[in-house]
């Protein structure tokens, strides 16, 4: 029957090419080379070159390190270069012995003060004021340095300060140099892939290959130490599951994402494994917080902030979705590894005394009625969340049910990311607005976010701040506090003022944290000596120093 | 004796039970003879056919019956399997309906041919020497066309092509003279005689001329068989009150009326609308053979 | 030919139509149409960088000037730049497609192909068959997407260890033979998971016309003509089920453009399933045109050549009808 003949033969065609190929692969699929190291990480990485946010972040912690890094308990190491101050106003940075490019060139100086001037070229105020002209409203950004002086031998540079600020350091943590002879003479559409990959870090990229999703990191030849780990293979996954599926697995050592602890959901399992370690370190960040509109109806009335910080039930919050380290945080909202850190009441629930904060501004619930109301009208709020993050969705709603039964009507309002940033920061929000549009707000803030401007999480609440302001905080005392905060010469100066903006933050209720947490990350027991950055988790340079691979 | 067949019991499942379509319909075909299975529309003339061919629908189950096709048992379904379309064919009734409407003409007869064995340039050669003994002149034009394009007339000569493609030993006509004229409905009759001289015919019709011109004639009343006997006997002479009114009924003879309905009662399914019915007729309805004539009535 | 003109000029017409649309909804929607067309808003561009924008993008000359410069880019093949990519919209695509194709068309063609023959035998018997495929079909058709491809995938790649998880090869598969198999060897899971999810809507809707069919009087008579059931299925049903089945195929090969996403995110593959969703969190609207524009170019020119097929498998439209 030749009819039938044809697709009998398909099939064993298609059937002979799927043995042959198995027959091929399978066999490789579980070699793994002992002094390779392999993080999976779910950051969306297009492109692979410097200026991707993403890829920095990543790349950050092999081979395009930044000035200085922090460790987890607070302490400053340099990568790039060593500093010493005397009066927090001027910094002298100086550049490590024999630190080279990736292509051979010295790291000098000059480097550093030619990537300012780059940053500043576009549009970042670092040695001149920007201006923005926003409809009639002209907003100044203020120059961050009045002055520099490059040492003879060009491998120093004094930067002065236009205030004195004690943590300046903790700005390096994520200031990363262009190479000045590959970038000098280029305009930004010249510079090519390879010369975006030119690195001064202890690795540089070797191969970043789309198809399998590695990101290969060999050793960079040039650079004065040699790295205990021979080569850094990151695979990207697209999805969180398969990728801590493949932990379990063994196929990675460890998983990484900027600022991101591993969540809740997987540690129970992955705790089982005997041939994961964990790591924990005290976080500086707040993964969940509850920031309100400061300066808009309901939340411009204290007496309403503080009624719902005291209706919520944080053990709830800590129970769900902190790990084993995790605890109900203060009124005063900084996590305890901040730098000026200062012990606040604890947040508690206690519907007496919130029920008192609203009578004081004139809310009741009479018998039988479902919420507060003040003149007939309810006390409601919207409450505005990122709809991509599914955790930021789970905190909000606990919110709305935990603050409903109590007696406020809380409304979900879910948006994107884009949507979200213009109703929530400063920067994003429409030209010519004198408040932005949320009324509360789901958040999370990063240690890098909470370590900016002057610490303390003060970029999210200062109405004032050029980009961030979510909470839209302002006033006489707040002014007084902040400014208190950047003129500090001193470590106790800072931490005065610090110790006075938390029990700002515990008086008057800003923001709240729903809870604190610490910071865990896993790797396989198969690697030993891992160090912990205090910014960058367990993909940082120092780690790829000296831990070492069984 | 090429088919002997005993119907049994022909039961259809229907919706709230099942209904006896058919039962104890004997009768057997020799080797030439053209045996014509007459009887009003739903009296189960197309049943039997089917059942032969053990094509009966999903719903309707027969018992109890036995087939016997020369010397061979068709109760066994590969055996009628492997016989259906090359010792059986069958002629339906409307030519156009059962060719598949998006095949030409050659591929329906190519299909048939190569279930004999035939390939090549002899399978083509047999294709348009059928369909030249079917009737069609022009038999190359008719090749490429569709069913489609075929009148009435020529898609039933393409069924006969077909079943001229098989050596039938049997070949059962099932009403396939609906819609001809009267001179036709008899030159068809002729015609299959002719093509297929040797094969026993079935021919299945509700129409007493087309029954006048077999050789013997089987009446059937709601699934029984009444009366059967010589055709030219049947045909002009009946001897059961069923066949008679069918006669009766035919234009030529001048319609009479409508005969009386009484409630169904009893074992003999004219009963209800017998004009001579009587008390006798409700009871066992004794079967009475005369000389190759047979009939089933109390009077 | 008269009906194939008529779906030719008919397709035409709706790809002009979305031409037109592409071309005006960025510049009509209220808002600054230079934000849409090139992804970003004014406050992160500097003035000469708006005004660079502003003269490529012709903005101030008129609309039909504005047309022409359009028409004179899409039929260059530049379908913008996605400036949040930073890369052309045409080069992203194309890096795309590729993936998408080997994994979406691979999976359609086979699950058809196995449709058309299990339903067509399914169908066409009332035995042990038709019993078990029907209720296995409809149960398996309710599973979401990403259930059967996590259940592939923690049998398959982590109890058994026989196939990858993620990637489109591995990290150091050399070129050549050895590349084209290990490219096959990734792609097994993905296709299988992509045929489980399109093989049961199809299976059933074969089986049912077919199922139908059977009830046909020509099928009755090729039965009493004692043909076998294979050439019944394959000379009788076929060509008269073929259109229903044809029209659903070449539907399905235009959406598969789009990519399945699920199974591109679960399997950590970059295809357009991804850039396309990437481009509607994002709001990048010259991607979002870009992807748009081609899966709705794509999609229509397999309708046209499904219309064209049923037209060519069905005789009674082909020819002029002779008597």
């Amino acid at each position: 029957m030749k009819r039938c003949e044809k697709p009998i033969i398909a099939l064993i065609v298609a059937v002979v090419l799927l043995c042959a190929s198995l027959a091929l692969c399978a066999c490789d699929r579980d070699k793994k080379d002992t002094d390779t190291v392999y993080i999976g990480t779910t950051a969306l990485i297009e492109r692979a070159v410097r200026g991707e946010y993403n890829y920095d972040m990543l790349a950050s912690g092999n081979s395009d390190m930044p000035l200085v890094s922090q460790t987890a308990d607070g302490n400053y190491k340099p990568l790039i270069a060593t500093y010493s101050t005397v009066d927090s106003k001027t910094w002298t940075f100086t550049v490590l012995e024999n630190l080279k490019w990736s292509d051979g060139a010295e790291v000098t100086a000059e480097d550093i003060l030619f990537t300012l001037n780059y940053n500043d070229a576009r549009g970042e105020a670092v040695f001149n004021d920007k201006t923005a002209d926003n409809d009639g409203s002209i907003k100044i950004t203020r120059k961050k340095y009045e002055s520099y002086l490059l040492s003879d031998d060009k491998r120093s540079i004094s930067l002065t300060l236009v205030s004195a600020n004690i943590r300046e350091l903790s700005n390096m943590t994520s200031f990363r140099i262009v190479p000045k002879h590959i970038y000098e003479n280029k305009s930004d559409g010249e510079i090519t892939a390879d010369d975006g990959r030119v690195v001064c870090g202890p690795y540089v990229l070797t191969r970043f290959d789309r198809e399998s999703g590695t990101l290969v990191y060999g050793i960079n030849p040039h650079y004065p130490q040699m790295p205990t780990v021979k080569r850094l293979i990151y695979r990207l996954f697209s999805e969180p599951d398969i990728m801590y599926m493949s932990l379990q697995n063994g196929d990675i050592d460890t998983v990484w994402n900027y600022s991101q602890s591993v969540p809740e959901t997987y540690l129970a399992a992955l705790k089982a494994n005997d041939g994961l370690r964990f790591y924990s370190a005290p976080s500086k960040g707040v993964r969940a917080v509850l920031m309100f509109n400061n300066s808009a109806a309901p939340f411009d009335d204290v007496n309403v902030r503080k009624a719902i910080s005291y209706a919520l039930d944080y053990d709830v919050f800590k129970n769900m979705f902190g790990g084993e380290n995790a605890s109900v945080a203060n009124r005063g909202f900084a996590p305890m590894s901040t730098e000026g850190y200062k012990s606040t009441e604890k947040l508690q629930k206690n519907w007496e005394t919130a029920a008192r904060c609203l009578s004081q501004s004139g809310y009741v619930k009479p018998q039988g009625a479902r919420y507060y109301s003040k003149n007939g009208v309810s006390l409601a709020f919207y409450l505005t969340v990122r709809s991509s993050n599914a955790l930021h969705l789970r905190y909000a709603e606990l919110v709305k049910n935990q603050l409903e039964e109590f007696g406020i009507e809380v409304k979900l309002d879910a948006v994107d990311s884009n949507a979200f940033n213009v109703k929530t920061s400063n920067k994003f929000a429409p030209d010519g607005h004198t408040s932005l549009a949320h009324q509360a707000a789901i958040n999370g803030f990063t240690e890098a976010g909470m370590g900016m401007g002057n610490g303390l999480g003060a970029i999210y609440v200062d109405k004032k701040h050029a980009v961030q302001g979510g909470c839209q905080a302002e006033g006489a005392l707040f002014s007084e506090i902040t400014t208190q905060l950047s003129m500090a010469d001193t470590v106790e100066e800072y931490s005065a003022a610090a110790g006075r903006l938390q029990d700002y933050y515990a008086e008057e209720t800003p923001l709240i944290a729903l809870f604190w947490d610490y910071m865990t990350y896993v790797c396989s027991s198969s690697v030993n000596n891992v160090v912990i950055d205090g910014v960058f988790g367990i993909n940082n340079v120092n780690n790829w120093l000296s831990a070492t691979k069984a | 004796m090429v088919l002997s067949y005993k119907s049994g019991e022909i039961t259809a499942k229907i919706k709230g039970g099942s209904r006896v379509i058919v039962r104890d319909v004997d009768f057997d075909i020799e080797e030439g003879e053209r045996l014509a299975l007459i009887g009003e529309t739903g009296a189960g003339k197309t049943m039997i056919a089917q059942s032969i061919m053990r094509l009966l629908p999903e719903n309707v189950r027969q018992t109890g019956g036995s087939m016997v096709f020369c010397g061979v048992d068709l109760s066994d379904l590969k055996t009628v399997r492997k016989i259906l379309g090359k010792e059986i064919a069958y002629i339906p009734q409307s030519g156009a309906d059962c060719l598949n409407p998006t095949r030409k003409v050659k591929y329906h007869l190519y299909d048939s041919l190569k279930r004999m064995g035939l390939k090549g340039d002899a399978l083509k050669a047999a294709c348009i020497d059928n369909l030249v003994k079917a009737g069609f002149e022009d038999a190359a034009a008719i090749l490429n066309l569709y069913p489609f394009q075929l009148s009435g007339g020529m898609a039933q000569r393409v069924t006969i092509a077909l079943a001229l493609c098989s050596h039938a030993k049997l070949i059962i006509c099932d009403e396939a003279t609906n819609g001809l004229n009267y001179v036709d409905k008899t030159v068809f009759v002729k015609r299959i005689s002719e093509l297929f001289p040797s094969a026993a015919k079935l021919f299945i019709t509700h129409d007493m001329q087309v029954a006048g011109a077999c050789d013997r004639i089987g009446v059937l009343c709601s699934g029984r068989l009444v009366e059967s006997g010589e055709a030219a006997i049947v045909s002009t002479a009946p001897k059961h009150p069923y066949t008679q009114s069918l006669l009766s009924a035919l234009a030529k003879n001048g319609m009479k009326q409508t005969p009386v309905l009484r409630k169904n009662e009893g074992d003999c399914p004219f009963y209800p609308r017998c004009e001579i019915a009587c008390e006798e007729c409700k009871g066992e309805i004794p079967r009475i053979e005369e000389g190759g004539h047979m009939r089933r009535c109390a009077l | 030919m008269k009906k194939y003109i008529k779906n030719i000029v008919v397709c035409l017409v709706c790809f002009l139509f979305i031409i037109l649309l592409n071309f005006a909804l960025p510049r009509l929607i209220s808002g600054d149409p230079v934000a849409y067309l090139t992804g970003m808003d004014e406050g992160s561009m500097s003035v000469e960088q708006y005004e660079f924008y502003r003269n490529a993008l012709h903005i101030d000359e008129n609309a039909f000037v504005q047309f022409g410069y359009y028409l004179k880019d899409i039929f260059a093949g530049r379908l913008g730049y996605s400036f949040r990519k930073q890369a052309s919209v045409a080069e992203l695509i194309g890096t795309r497609i590729g993936a998408t194709l080997q994994i979406s068309f691979a999976a359609v063609v086979i699950s058809c192909a196995l449709a058309l023959v299990w339903g067509l035998t399914s169908g066409s018997k009332k035995g042990l068959l038709d019993k078990v495929s029907t209720p296995v079909n409809v149960l398996v058709g309710t599973f979401p997407t990403f259930l059967i491809g996590m259940i592939l995938i923690i049998v398959f790649s982590f109890d058994f260890k026989i196939f990858p998880y993620s990637g489109l090869n591995s990290p150091d598969a050399e070129g050549g033979a050895a590349y084209f198999f290990d490219r096959i060897y990734h792609l097994i899971l993905p296709v299988v998971t992509l045929i489980a999810v399109m093989l049961p809507s199809r299976f059933l809707l074969m089986r049912n016309t077919v199922r139908t069919a059977m009830g046909e009087r020509y099928v009755l008579f090729a039965r009493q003509r004692g043909l076998n059931m294979h050439r019944i299925r394959y000379s009788y049903l076929l060509k008269n089920v073929a259109p229903p089945f044809a029209t659903m195929v070449g539907m399905s090969v235009g959406a598969s453009i789009g990519g399945s996403v699920i199974v591109e995110n679960l399997f950590s593959i970059n295809g357009m399933g991804t850039l396309l969703t990437d481009a509607v969190y994002a709001l990048d609207y010259p991607l979002l045109q870009g992807v748009l524009f081609v899966s709705a170019a794509i999609a229509m020119v397999s309708i046209v050549l499904t219309d064209i097929i049923c037209i060519i498998i069905d005789p009674k439209a082909r020819s002029e009808g002779v008597k």
